[in-house]
């Protein structure tokens, strides 16, 4: 064993490790459940690209996290416990992540508010590919279809495979709740008036009935109506001006929290609105006084 | 992702060394042997040509393979065996690269071995273009005819 081996293990799995030793068991337990991998993936060949070879130990990592995340069990046991029983029981845990991540995908399609965004639409769609082609044995890591519609608060970097999937479908939930909330004409005639060409821009469809619905909120008039005329926005650029940013931000995360219950919104969706309050105080900062761009009026008419 | 793979470990270093050394009671018969200094140069020049095509490699390794396959040959004699099955581990590599992996191991053992006893008479520069052709479909289907019956050494 010449050369050196402390090279970081792929979704953490190294973090509960401080000392090189351990590290190194596990790099080496790894290392064998690799071969194995590699053998099954090559049908008996001997050898496989170096890249092939990353992958398959991505995705073997990867199925571990699962398990570890799952079961909730610390990762000192990829030491003392047998490792192909814990891979095993991380394809089962991917395989009910897999099984969940079909009934979340249906429940956003089924929400799915009735605004022709290309992104929104294509991605929806285009995730049927994704439980077609995912891959829970040799490339469990991967992620194999086009996600293009950009989230209100995307997914962590972190998150790979079913995990991040099912973490993007669950958002995208939060996200049909809200806007199913309203009227749906209402929604798109302030989309219209925010981004003109909001059916094929890649844009969140969320965050300006979320803002102008926060808006309304604040300043206690009909958050259905999601209508911001010159005078309200006025009105939320004096209070703004005034505050400092702790009162600003306290302000906007109450205002969310009426909201969300005024919407009926389950917790999650609650908190996810929450965020999106807190995250709207630095666009207002930058666009006092005049604030038309955060809160857009309704384009009037169809 | 340069250092996510790590070396190959001593059990299986001491497996492919071992895979070698067994090799010899079969050669032996057509008065081919590797000394412990040539396995060792033989392991060596693997982990060099694993890392110049971009490949891994798992267990003992395909040299003992193409030994078996090869040793037979009329073109391998003592003086070049180690240089010759080092090459041949190299162009292995090679070749598996080309063909995406689309061809077993075994598969292109033969292709090799037919093709260094056939066209290549003997050249490893020849048996890469023969093998490279074979696998795009470009070689011609007639065996070539040669004075050489493979059964000679049965008789």
């Amino acid at each position: 064993m010449s050369e050196n081996r402390s090279a970081p293990i792929p979704f953490g799995l190294n973090a509960a490790f401080p000392s090189g030793e351990e590290i190194q068991c596990v790099q080496e337990r790894l290392w064998r459940l690799l071969a194995k991998q590699v053998s099954l993936y090559a049908m008996g060949d001997s050898s496989v690209r170096t890249e092939i070879a990353e992958e398959l130990l991505r995705s073997l990592c990867f199925t571990l996290h699962m398990y570890l995340w799952e079961s909730k069990r610390p990762e000192k046991c990829l030491i003392s416990d047998n490792i192909d029983e814990l891979f095993a029981m991380g394809i089962k845990a991917t395989e009910h992540q897999i099984i969940l991540g079909r009934q979340l995908y249906r429940r956003a399609c089924l929400s799915a508010p009735q605004i022709d965004n290309i992104a929104f639409c294509q991605t929806l769609r285009g995730m049927r590919l994704f439980f077609k082609r995912y891959d829970a044995r040799f490339f469990a890591h991967q992620i194999p279809c086009d996600i293009d519609y950009p989230l209100c608060h995307p997914v962590p970097d972190d998150k790979a495979g079913i995990e991040y999937i099912n973490e993007y479908l669950r958002r995208i939930i939060f996200e049909n709740e809200l806007l199913t909330r309203f009227e749906i004409d209402r929604v798109i005639r302030l989309l219209k008036s925010a981004v003109p060409d909001y059916k094929g821009l890649l844009i969140n469809l969320y965050e300006p009935a979320a803002a102008n619905a926060l808006g309304l909120t604040l300043l206690e008039k009909d958050a259905m109506a999601l209508d911001m005329n010159g005078r309200d926005r006025a009105e939320l650029a004096g209070m703004f001006a005034l505050m400092s940013e702790k009162k600003a931000r306290e302000s906007l995360s109450r205002a969310a929290e009426r909201l969300s219950d005024f919407l009926g919104l389950r917790a999650d969706a609650k908190a996810y609105l929450s965020r999106a309050a807190i995250g709207l105080y630095p666009r207002i900062r930058a666009a006092l006084p005049d604030l038309e761009r955060v809160f857009p009026p309704l384009v009037q008419g169809q | 992702m340069d250092d996510l793979l790590l070396p190959e470990s001593d059990d299986m270093q001491a497996a492919a060394a071992r895979e070698l050394r067994t090799c010899n009671a079969l050669t032996e018969r057509y008065g081919l042997e590797l000394s412990e200094e040539q396995i060792q140069n033989i392991m060596r020049r693997r982990r060099e040509a694993l890392k110049n095509t971009g490949r891994v490699e798992f267990g003992s390794g395909i040299a003992h393979k193409l030994i078996q396959s090869f040793c037979d040959s009329p073109y391998l004699m003592q003086d070049d065996y180690e240089q010759i099955v080092s090459e041949l581990q190299e162009i292995f590599y090679f070749l598996k690269n080309e063909s995406e992996d689309r061809i077993s191991d075994d598969d292109l053992i033969e292709w090799m071995t037919k093709g260094f006893n056939g066209k290549a008479h003997g050249s490893l520069t020849y048996l890469t273009d023969i093998v490279l052709k074979e696998l795009s479909g470009e070689s011609e289907t007639e065996e070539e005819e040669n004075l050489y019956d493979p059964d000679f050494e049965e008789l």
